[in-house]
């Protein structure tokens, strides 16, 4: 075949070729070139905006620093979970449903009285009256007089339980365990940080916390 | 249906309907509270007693409860401290330190009464009696409560990074200890 001369030439050189009619019988589905202009325009613009949003995600600081130690952690816990899925423990017979019982009657124990009876006031207020600013002025002196020594007085009289109880109720767990221990240790700063063996880093950790 | 922490709490802020709040709260939490105690103390009767301790606090402190944390943290956190208080108790009165305390508990652990648990699962309370009682806890609640770094974080009052050391610890020595020890 002569490449150079295409025009009649292929068609002597494949009748059955030239025979056939020239028809598409490749088909589409149906409304496919209504569609397809939008299709094209709407992926081009999501490209257009995945581009201009790609450096906006953000990943916490660290974040790849630590992800190798929390990768290992997962696969721990799951060799853990494989090697024994309970913890074991167990409570006695009727355990749950007698606790809810034992506190309730534990807690009626504490409630306070409800319903108390206020007497009228009567209605020579003068006289009540009178009676207060006299109060009022002697209690004054009296306070002044006593200050220094009233809020030592106010605490030293405070159970020490009900001082504990407060703590526990309305402070964080890490400060009574880290006063326990600073207590009972010396902190050098001129430690040089970089000496720290692995167990005092790890020390350091659990301190912190 | 647990209900809702918004309901009891204005359930138990009105008087007339405040046991009906708190018979709710307990339905909800005892149990949850319970095993998180029992899980840092071991002993069922321990726990017990300070079950009771920490709901008894609860009752005399909701009313002053401020909405700016979860309750269910507020919560862990009374129980928390309610056992960590308890356990240096144990310390100050065998004058052992806070971590020995762990291996007495592990001691107590065989004879016990409540746990029916196989070989396997005293080698797994054996492990966890031998972390540090600040990774033993963070391990407590991530593991077997399935809490999130978020939610420990606003219970223990400390970063998420430290607890995700703290758990990477953990598990790791937990680990080492069950693939090493017979």
């Amino acid at each position: 075949m002569d490449l150079e001369n295409t025009g009649k030439d292929w068609k002597d050189e494949a009748p059955l070729l030239a025979a056939m009619a020239r028809v598409n019988r490749l088909t589409v589905p149906e409304d496919y070139f209504n569609t397809l202009k939008a299709n094209i325009v709407s992926r081009c613009l999501i490209e257009d905006a995945r581009f201009e949003n790609e450096e906006e995600f953000s990943v916490p600081s660290n974040y790849f620093d630590t992800l190798p130690a929390q990768i290992e952690s997962r696969i721990a816990e799951e060799t853990i979970r494989k090697f024994v899925s309970s913890d074991g423990f167990t409570v006695p017979e009727g355990y749950f449903s007698s606790l809810q019982q034992r506190i309730l009657a534990r807690t009626a124990s504490t409630e306070k009285p409800v319903g108390t009876i206020i007497k009228p006031i009567k209605r020579n207020w003068l006289r009540y009256a009178a009676a207060a600013c006299v109060t009022l002025v002697l209690g004054s002196v009296l306070v002044f007089n006593s200050r220094e020594n009233s809020f030592e007085a106010q605490l030293s009289s405070i159970p020490d339980q009900e001082i504990i109880n407060y703590l526990q109720v309305h402070s964080d767990m890490s400060d009574t365990p880290m006063i326990m221990e600073s207590l009972m240790q010396t902190v050098n700063l001129n430690d040089n940080v970089d000496d720290l063996s692995d167990d005092e880093l790890e020390d350091f950790i659990n301190t912190t916390l | 249906m647990p209900a809702e922490d918004s309901e009891i709490l204005k359930k138990f802020a009105d008087p007339k309907t405040r046991n009906e709040a708190f018979n709710l709260l307990l339905e909800k939490y005892q149990q949850k509270i319970y095993w998180h105690i029992r899980r840092l103390v071991v002993n069922h009767d321990d726990a017990d007693d300070l079950v009771q301790e920490v709901f008894i606090k609860v009752w005399k402190n909701l009313a002053e409860f401020r909405s700016d944390s979860q309750l269910y943290t507020w919560l862990y956190r009374i129980a928390t401290n309610e056992s960590i208080t308890f356990l240096n108790r144990q310390k100050l009165k065998n004058n052992v330190s806070l971590d020995e305390v762990g291996y007495d508990l592990a001691d107590t652990l065989a004879g016990s009464t409540y746990f029916d648990g196989d070989q396997a699962q005293m080698k797994l309370q054996k492990a966890l009696l031998t972390l540090p009682e600040k990774q033993r806890l963070v391990f407590n609640m991530k593991y077997f409560d399935d809490l999130k770094y978020d939610e420990i974080s606003a219970i223990l009052g400390t970063s998420v990074g430290g607890l995700k050391a703290s758990f990477h610890l953990a598990v790791k020595k937990i680990e080492q200890y069950l693939l090493t020890t017979d």
